[in-house]
């Protein structure tokens, strides 16, 4: 039968109050919690209910990912809670299949109180377990269900927890197929844990840019991910925090073939903030042109592109033509989905440039991530299309800056 | 007697009422009418015998009811128009007598008594000459001659009155609504047209009665479009009628006002709700209680029927509202494959079709989230295969409704969904496959184990997995079924580390198990399960 199973893991209070390392293991969520709180605040004040929203997720997700790749040790009683804390595991204990048949039904008959108290969410900082558990049993003794065998071990719980200044995070192990009546066990949590380790290995390393250039931090990032791909694994980036003129930059370095990489062009995988994944970016896969090769290109008048219309009005008298629609591309929908509308737009304008001999673009800049992503995503395929052939297409991009204007970046052909 | 059975008395009231435009040649006689019963071999119901000794035949606008007293060669002719369809359709049944041609071609008919005379009440049956005998279904539409009669003359009658009260509710809605950019709110009357490009075949007024908690309907007229499916005009306007029911936060209980049909549950819809099989007793009170409604949406809903039973069990312990499950469908949030994913895989399907679980209650939504995931992966493969692909030499040809019939099951136990269909079916998204394209042929069932999971997870519990699948596989040979087992993951799997990807694909070979990567990723699955949560929160009224 599939199922999904519950457990209760007791975290000590400095992981929640700052990054700790434990047994070679760091953990790093206090950011994420408090974060996460802040977010239940805004959202009962009603304000952007949807961001908040799925920003709450993602920070939810990685404080129990975080709790997944810690040891655990079962501790049922206070010995073995002490214990487990003394060989620098989390404490944790599993629930039995009914835990979620029992929570449904009394968030249900007492929203108010189970909302006041969190009930529902999945992790409660040591400063939270007092109130919280006095108040999870009087409701549950209110509602008579306060002898269920899953809610007084999660009471017995948070009791230790208590007592030994933890905080908790319950995790959820869903579409799991079990045999009826099998008992919940520690050791398939743990066996996520060690999944979940060998999904997200550069994720879990600790990093420190503080005072670095972004340039170069994008850079070690796009290294890392190649290295990744290379050997086998995933390797992802995320764009979104990144400005957009050093995630051009930094792809234009990458993009070429490089003489010391002989293995061929390489696929990085985009994923953005939002949790949504675009499609893999295309790596050393141009061919390197000479000066005296585009000499001929570049006697061509440039049309000169806004990237997206509507966007930073004072450029309208320098440029010819926006390349996107603000209203087409500014939609609610996932970054990913934007990505992919930019880039499916750029690839048939492209195409569309093919008979018409050489273009040159310069392209104005503004800073919608998943637009310039997808752009240059096609703009990339497009020059591989015309790799065989004489230099037809190049794209130089224009980056404002406050003092001087805009500022052209490093042509893309 | 039911009670919304019509007798003969009211038929005539009705035709007295429509003066000069009923026409009939009279009556006829009784001896002239047992000679005609001899002479086809048929005895004819008691209401029908009343009809030919009051009025002979009848024709009133578009509506000729074949009789008695006319020349041979009328279309009002009962015996032209039986011997014309015995003579022509070798198929057509002994005991059926055509009563009137509809203008899609299609015959009503009584059916008669070979044996027995004056049988009291015969049903009013569809019979269809472009049916080849096995498509031919005798479809229900009244439970007498009377009762058909009486709904076929009010149709009409309250055709011109109703398209006048309509005309009045648009140019009033203009006027204080349209002009003035603003939008009604769920207790003003409010009209609706549907139409099918330029041909319209429904029209409606409707609003929330906020005294009697109900939905209440002035104008509600449905069209019969030949080029269209039967009933077409009145099953959209069914489904609008009920959805509006539900989404204006009532009791689902629907009133018609007096402009309807004289303050009747309009005929057309009568029509229909007896052909799926669902009794409406308040016909002449003009009223569809709460329970005939749910009834009614659950029928047009078209779910399978073990599904139906589901649905109305959980109904009873309280889990799962009936409507809410009719609305996702007709509201596009969920197809029907999809929602019985959900009702039989998930513990809280009612959280999953209302939306109601936010994300602060993180235990409750990641399950609403994990089996909605799940439903839309089962979708995206429901839609694969049910689309033919054509191929012109390198072209592909896109051709509308190109669609396969297919049948699909979901078993709870194994989270597989079960596609049977009667033509030949290529495997689509086969990974780890030697060479080709694999077809499961017409009649064997294709089984998808439905396992929506991100990379982690596919890499922790695919051994597991293959093992639920390798014990359908021996499940299904023990039975002698003919069946095709896969796994169906998303495109997650394809970022297992290439040997593991490789040796899990070589253990699913060796096990008879085919891998299926669907193209989306549990990232946008999951994009895309939020927002049919949120839009199923937001549906409502």
């Amino acid at each position: 039968m599939i199922t999904t199973r519950f457990y209760l893991c007791a975290l000590p209070r400095a992981v929640w109050e700052q990054d700790v390392s434990w047994n070679d293991h760091s953990i790093a969520i206090h950011s994420f919690v408090e974060d996460a709180l802040g977010i239940e605040r805004r959202i009962r004040k009603g304000v952007n209910q949807d961001n908040e929203r799925t920003r709450y997720n993602l920070c939810c997700a990685r404080i129990e990912a975080a709790t997944y790749s810690w040891p655990m040790a079962s501790a049922t009683n206070a010995e073995k809670f002490k214990a487990a804390l003394e060989a620098r595991r989390l404490p944790a204990v599993a629930l039995e299949v009914g835990y979620l048949d029992v929570l449904a039904p009394i968030i249900q008959k007492a929203p108010v109180k189970a909302s006041e108290i969190r009930l529902g969410a999945t992790f409660f900082p040591p400063e939270m377990i007092e109130d919280h558990s006095s108040a999870f049993y009087d409701l549950a003794r209110q509602l008579g269900v306060a002898d269920h065998v899953d809610l007084r071990r999660r009471v017995a719980f948070f009791q230790l927890a208590r007592q030994f200044d933890c905080g908790v995070v319950e995790l959820q192990d869903a579409f799991q197929f079990v045999a009826a009546g099998e008992p919940a066990r520690l050791a398939s949590v743990q066996d996520r844990g060690e999944a979940y380790q060998a999904q997200l290995p550069e994720e879990e390393e600790a990093t420190d840019n503080a005072g670095r250039d972004l340039r170069d931090i994008l850079r070690e990032q796009v290294q890392g991910a190649i290295r990744a791909v290379r050997e086998g694994r995933t390797g992802a980036i995320n764009f979104s925090n990144q400005p957009h003129n050093v995630v051009t930059e930094v792809l234009h370095d990458f993009v070429y073939e490089d003489p010391r990489d002989t293995d061929g062009p390489v696929y990085i995988q985009v994923v953005y903030t939002d949790g949504s994944q675009g499609e893999p970016f295309p790596l050393h896969c141009l061919p390197q042109r000479a000066e005296s090769d585009l000499a001929g290109l570049r006697r061509s008048q440039p049309l000169r592109v806004a990237l997206m219309s509507m966007r930073h009005l004072e450029m309208d008298h320098d440029v010819d033509m926006a390349w996107f629609r603000n209203r087409q591309v500014s939609k609610s929908r996932t970054f990913a989905e934007t990505d992919t509308f930019c880039y499916l737009q750029t690839r048939n304008q492209l195409r569309e440039t093919r008979s018409e001999g050489d273009l040159r673009i310069y392209l104005y800049q503004t800073g919608l991530q998943p637009a310039v992503i997808g752009f240059y995503r096609a703009l990339v395929e497009e020059l591989m299309n015309r790799a065989d052939s004489s230099p037809s297409l190049e794209v130089v991009p224009y980056y404002f800056r406050r003092k001087t204007g805009y500022r052209p970046g490093q042509p893309w052909h | 007697m039911s009670v919304n059975h019509i007798d003969i008395d009211a038929v005539s009231a009705l035709i007295s009422s429509l003066g000069s435009t009923a026409v009939h040649p009279g009556g006829a006689q009784e001896e002239d009418i047992n000679a005609i019963e001899r002479a086809l071999g048929l005895h004819f119901p008691a209401s029908y015998r009343e009809f030919l000794r009051r009025y002979g035949a009848l024709s009133a606008g578009p509506i000729n009811i074949c009789g008695l007293v006319v020349p041979w060669d009328s279309v009002l002719s009962l015996v032209q128009t039986l011997i014309m369809l015995r003579a022509t359709n070798p198929h057509f049944p002994l005991d059926l007598m055509p009563i009137e041609e509809l203008n899609d071609g299609r015959f009503a008919c009584l059916r008669c008594s070979q044996t027995q005379p004056f049988k009291e009440d015969t049903e009013v049956v569809i019979w269809n000459p472009f049916a080849t005998p096995d498509e031919q279904r005798s479809e229900l539409v009244s439970p007498n001659f009377s009762t058909y009669l009486y709904e076929r003359l009010a149709e009409w009658k309250y055709r011109e009155p109703g398209l006048k009260t309509m005309e009045y509710h648009v140019r009033r809605f203009e006027e204080e609504y349209l002009k003035l950019g603003k939008l009604p709110r769920n207790h003003v009357w409010r009209p609706y047209r549907f139409c099918v490009q330029d041909v319209v075949i429904g029209l409606v007024v409707v609003c929330h009665s906020l005294e009697n908690n109900c939905l209440e309907v002035d104008v509600c007229l449905t069209s019969d479009v030949p080029e269209y499916e039967p009933d077409s005009g009145a099953k959209m306007t069914s489904v609008f009628l009920l959805s509006e029911a539900y989404k204006c936060g009532g009791t689902m209980e629907i009133r018609f006002s007096e402009y309807v049909e004289g303050g009747r549950v309009p005929a057309a819809l009568c029509r229909l709700a007896r052909g799926l099989g669902v009794d409406l007793n308040h016909v002449a009170e003009g009223r569809i209680t709460p329970s005939e409604a749910r009834q009614f949406y659950m029928a047009l809903t078209g779910f399978s029927p073990h599904l139906r039973d589901q649905i109305v069990a959980l109904s009873r312990q309280g889990r799962l509202s009936q409507e809410r499950a009719c609305y996702v469908v007709h509201h596009g949030v969920w197809t029907r494959p999809e929602v019985e994913s959900i009702v039989f895989g998930s513990q809280r399907p009612d959280s999953i079709f209302s939306g109601d679980t936010l994300p602060e209650q993180r235990h409750l939504y990641i399950q609403d989230i994990l089996h909605a995931r799940a439903a839309i992966l089962g979708g995206f493969l429901d839609r694969k295969l049910a689309r033919r692909e054509r191929v012109d030499g390198d072209v592909a040809i896109d051709l509308e409704d190109d669609t396969r019939r297919l049948d699909i099951t979901f078993d709870p136990g194994f989270y597989a969904k079960i596609y049977q269909c009667d033509e030949d079916l290529p495997v689509p998204w086969l990974k780890g496959q030697s060479q080709g394209q694999e077809i499961v042929p017409a009649g064997h069932r294709l089984v998808a184990l439905v396992r929506a999971r991100e990379v982690s997870d596919s890499n922790l519990r695919f051994q597991r997995d293959l093992k639920v699948a390798s014990e359908l596989v021996e499940s299904f040979r023990q039975q002698s079924l003919p069946a095709h087992i896969f796994i169906l993951t998303p495109r997650d799997f394809e970022e297992l580390p290439p040997d593991v990807r490789d040796r899990l694909l070589a253990a699913a070979i060796l096990e008879g198990v085919g891998v299926m990567v669907c193209p989306e990723t549990v990232a946008s699955l999951d994009a895309d399960a939020s927002r049919r949560l949120t839009s199923s929160r937001i549906l409502r009224q």
